[in-house]
């Protein structure tokens, strides 16, 4: 965490951590394509990121490493067709994951407020 | 995708796109291969609207520590991020500082400590904030109990008791015998479900006449990540559902043997025109231990596979936070760390 700084976005107000994604330099030779350095995030992100990124047509290459487990770092490295830019290609990635939790969270409520399941009362009252 | 020479071969593309195959020494088809330019002819770019419509969520059973429900139409990428977060992202109240005045039992006290960590704490971890390391606790960042027992021999005992816990008072200390502390104003915060530790009856440490403890606790908040005992579930796993084809049939005493190859209820031996026929009516209930595969007889007359995107889900929660929660606060916390990321990358891009 030593090498970050926080800004604040002006309308939101929510603190932005800069040292989170770094581009690995010399990777991005051109806008279509570079190796992203994620901070402290994991297989838990990083595969989940990867497989949204393959979803999209735009996007020729697409996969991420871990480059030693004992640090919390991962690198995603974006290739993609003329017709977009890498990280135009990982902001859309990142943004149809959003989608994706919140379309599940609405559907996960939804069953739970028709209560067409079997609740077991018995179980460990405490 | 190499055709493969085999009797009763796994080949058609369906099967190789959506399910995992289980073989008698191998499972094959495991990869999730439906991405745009690998199938020709069909278009498996991301679209929101499709996986709306294809993506189902059905709760099976509920209880107040155990949730199960099936989720169909989604990446195993995605399922194990949840099931990652929800061991080890999510945020829960756990004994963090243990301050020893007095402990003259058996137990010693760095070991007494690491026990009193693992106790789970019944506490909502929403209403707290995590405490810094520097910080000073405050009543939002820590709630106190405290442990003070002590053990006296029992004057009413019978003459030859054995038993300690009818020998001696106070034996036994139990996680019971925390008592919370309010500090400024968790008392008329939490009026309607005081804190205390999830379970009662855990045993903290054995005493015996003349030995005593006196220990004050801090609990922070925290995450699974650092340390286990924040780990809000028991365990969260998920199964993929398993599927069994039978080519062709099997009848007569054959079908009985089948039946027994499977756990109970997944295969039933119908009657039809007096001859008995084996169904498969429960596939679920399967354990796929193929053990239908190593008999001679059936081994190309089934098809043992798994549907690739269909997850059988089971948290159980420690008994801090309920199920149902614990997975919306799962999702939430990908979604979060999603948009965390594109925020720092858009910053980053300018600042470029």
């Amino acid at each position: 965490m030593s090498a970050s700084t926080t800004n604040r976005m002006d309308e939101d107000q929510i603190e932005v951590d800069t040292g989170k994604v770094t581009i690995v330099p010399g990777t991005m030779i051109e806008p279509q394509c570079a190796t992203f350095c994620l901070q402290d995030e994991d297989h838990t992100l990083g595969n989940a990121l990867r497989w949204t990124l393959m979803k999209n047509p735009e996007v020729d290459f697409a996969s991420y490493s871990i480059p030693h487990p004992s640090e919390a770092r991962t690198n995603v490295r974006i290739q993609t067709s003329d017709s977009t830019t890498a990280a135009d290609a990982m902001c859309k990635g990142l943004d149809d994951l959003a989608d994706l939790c919140s379309h599940v969270i609405q559907t996960f409520q939804v069953e739970l407020s028709k209560g067409e399941f079997e609740y077991d009362e018995e179980e460990n009252a405490f | 995708m190499v055709a493969e020479k085999k009797n009763f071969s796994h080949n058609d593309l369906d099967t190789l796109r959506s399910r995992v195959i289980v073989e008698r020494d191998r499972v094959t088809s495991t990869a999730s291969t439906d991405f745009p330019h690998n199938y020709p002819g069909q278009n498996l770019a991301w679209d929101f609207e499709k996986f709306k419509e294809t993506f189902k969520l059905k709760i099976n059973k509920m209880s107040k520590t155990e949730m199960e429900f099936d989720m169909i139409g989604i990446d195993a990428s995605v399922a194990n991020a949840f099931r990652r977060i929800l061991i080890a992202e999510v945020p829960t109240m756990a004994v963090s500082n243990v301050f020893i005045m007095n402990n003259t039992s058996i137990v010693v006290d760095e070991v007494l400590a690491h026990r009193l960590g693992l106790v789970p704490i019944l506490a909502d971890p929403t209403k707290f904030d995590f405490k810094g390391k520097e910080e000073t606790p405050t009543d939002l960042n820590t709630i106190v109990f405290k442990l003070q027992a002590s053990c006296r021999r029992n004057p009413n005992a019978a003459e030859g008791e054995t038993d300690p816990l009818k020998k001696y008072i106070h034996a036994n200390v139990y996680s019971g015998d925390m008592k919370w502390s309010p500090q400024g104003e968790q008392a008329e915060r939490f009026k309607d479900c005081p804190i205390k530790p999830v379970f009662d009856d855990i045993v903290v440490t054995k005493l015996r006449p003349g030995q005593e403890v006196d220990i004050e606790i801090h609990c922070e908040k925290g995450l699974g990540q650092d340390h286990a005992k924040w780990s809000p579930v028991a365990t969260a796993s998920y199964r993929l559902m398993p599927e069994i084809l039978i080519n062709g049939e099997i009848t007569g005493e054959a079908a009985v043997r089948f039946q027994k190859c499977f756990p109970e209820g997944v295969v039933d031996v119908v009657e039809e025109n007096g001859v008995k026929k084996a169904v498969v009516v429960n596939p679920r209930k399967d354990t796929v231990s193929r053990e239908v595969l190593r008999h001679a007889e059936f081994e190309n007359k089934v098809k043992l596979t798994r549907v690739r995107d269909h997850f059988i889900f089971k948290i159980e929660s420690v008994g801090a936070v309920e199920p149902q929660d614990l997975f919306v606060q799962a999702v939430q916390v990908l979604m979060d760390k999603a948009m965390t990321v594109k925020r720092s990358l858009q910053t980053t891009l300018q600042s470029e």
